[in-house]
């Protein structure tokens, strides 16, 4: 019989009636109020019947009134089964033991995780982390997040903001990179404009200074655009924080060589799997590991972690690294598919060069320059502004 | 003559009884609601007078109610209500049977 969660909650026995007045013995249970369930008939005279394990002794009262004999068959529930549990000691030594490893391991780091590298590599930050004390296996408590993001902040220049985050056992490092932007001069400095770059005139924009170009002419990078120092009505020299921006026709030559054969890699069916045990930073190998001996091979690592849960997980690790031996072979490239495929490549290198400009034209040629190599080179032409302030002598 | 006039009584107390129509389980009366053929309650019973496989007697106020079938059992029972489950085939008031 299945018992209700209350009931296996209560504990529920299994009771067997034998006597020739059972039917009156169901009835005088039932005038005291106690629930009998399941009443199964086994033989003529004999009768199963489930009840809560608290009704055993009115029920062993109402057999003794009723000549009946009542003897339990079986015990369900929470209260037995913790009564059978309770004796078993070592298995709570373990789950105690467990329940304390469990809360060991939870306030340690066990995993590093970093974020938002661009410039920087995380092998820098992680290093920087580790001088201030975060590394696997260090006690979270003993862990000042704002002592980390100083101490990384202070030693690494490319850095503008640093966060350690703490989510389960994993720490996660958010970086926040520095952009380079050219310093401003302030307002009252007297200054010139020059051009970062070289190219013709197209349009000229002076809002405070003298013009010192004029549309159509060529200048190259240097030119001073705008001065400083201007002239009054009455001839007297002052100096002043000249403003002004150039918009240029520049032209670029981007060339870049590539071999004429490629290198073809294919894996083959040969394949090596080495197993090893990690415990936080150690790495124990399972099999004796021999070195690869082709220059060329495919690895892939699997690493299974032992986790509860998403944010929790313990520091044992099965790694399995998959070694497949490669073989390679030289092939010449089309012409044409290299063309197109250099010529994509060169354009949005230039574009990620020059995020600003406009690209009004371009052409692209491709010659074999040296033996065993092509040669593929980009001619762009670009509307660029320029105008960058330099302080007067 | 007296016996009539008792009688007599008795037949419009019980008329006016049921003209007020008063739930039958207020006045002791059993209540018996069956389950398709599967199962059957019994409300405001008395006791268990016979258990068998195939038939099972409950005691009621004035009555006592016969289920026939087949491997019919006891689901529950407390003070008021007996459920029986099984293969019911009929079911029977018997009345001046019980003692």
């Amino acid at each position: 019989m299945s018992l209700s969660v209350a009931a296996m909650l209560r504990g529920a026995v299994k009771v067997r009636i034998q006597g020739v007045g059972a039917e009156a013995f169901f009835g005088m249970c039932a005038r005291r109020g106690l629930i009998l369930r399941d009443i199964r008939r086994t033989s003529s005279d004999t009768y199963t019947v489930w009840t809560a394990a608290g009704q055993y002794r009115d029920l062993a009262r109402a057999g003794r009134i009723s000549a009946c004999t009542v003897r339990i068959l079986e015990k369900r529930g929470a209260p037995f089964s913790a009564r059978r549990l309770l004796r078993r000691s070592a298995l709570w030594a373990g789950a105690v033991i467990c329940a304390l490893f469990v809360v060991f391991l939870s306030g340690r780091v066990w995993t590093i995780r970093v974020e938002g590298c661009c410039d920087t590599s995380q092998a820098e930050i992680l290093e920087l982390m580790r001088q201030a004390g975060v590394k696997t296996g260090s006690k979270r408590a003993n862990i000042s997040r704002t002592a980390v993001r100083n101490h990384v902040i202070s030693n690494c220049d490319k850095l503008s903001y640093f966060t350690l985050n703490f989510i389960g056992t994993n720490a996660v490092a958010h970086v926040w990179e520095r952009e380079e932007t050219p310093e401003k001069l302030a307002e009252d400095i007297p200054c010139d404009v020059i051009s970062e770059l070289s190219g013709v005139v197209l349009a000229l924009r002076v809002k405070t200074g003298r013009a010192e170009v004029k549309t159509g002419d060529t200048i190259t990078a240097g030119t001073r655009i705008a001065s400083g120092t201007v002239t009054g009505a009455l001839g007297e020299t002052a100096r002043v924080h000249a403003s002004a921006e150039a918009v240029l026709r520049t032209w670029y030559t981007i060339s870049t060589a590539v071999p004429a054969e490629v290198l073809t890699v294919a894996s083959t069916e040969r394949m090596n799997v080495r197993q090893s045990l990690v415990f936080g930073e150690q790495r124990i190998p399972l099999q004796s590991i021999e070195n690869v001996r082709e220059t060329w091979y495919d690895k892939r690592v699997k690493r299974q972690s032992l986790r509860l849960r998403e944010d929790f997980q313990f520091p044992i690790a099965l790694e399995s690294e998959i070694i497949r031996p490669c073989e390679t072979h030289g092939e010449a490239v089309n012409e044409e598919d290299l063309s197109a495929a250099l010529k994509q490549r060169m354009l949005l290198r230039l574009r990620a060069a020059k995020p600003d400009a406009e690209i009004t034209g371009y052409s692209f040629s491709i010659r074999q320059a040296a033996e065993g190599a092509w040669l593929g080179v980009l001619q762009a032409e670009l509307i660029e502004t320029t105008g960058t302030s330099v302080p007067i002598g | 003559m007296k016996t009539d006039q008792k009688g007599g009584l008795i037949r419009r107390f019980r008329e006016a009884v049921e003209s007020l129509e008063i739930p039958e389980e207020l006045l002791g009366q059993p209540t018996v609601t069956l389950e398709g053929d599967k199962s059957a309650w019994i409300e405001g019973h008395r006791g268990i007078v016979r258990y068998e496989d195939d038939r099972i007697e409950i005691a009621a106020k004035g009555c006592l109610i016969r289920f026939c079938g087949k491997e019919l059992r006891l689901a529950v029972m407390d003070r008021d209500d007996i459920r029986i489950v099984g293969r019911l085939s009929s079911v029977e008031y018997m009345r001046g049977e019980r003692k």
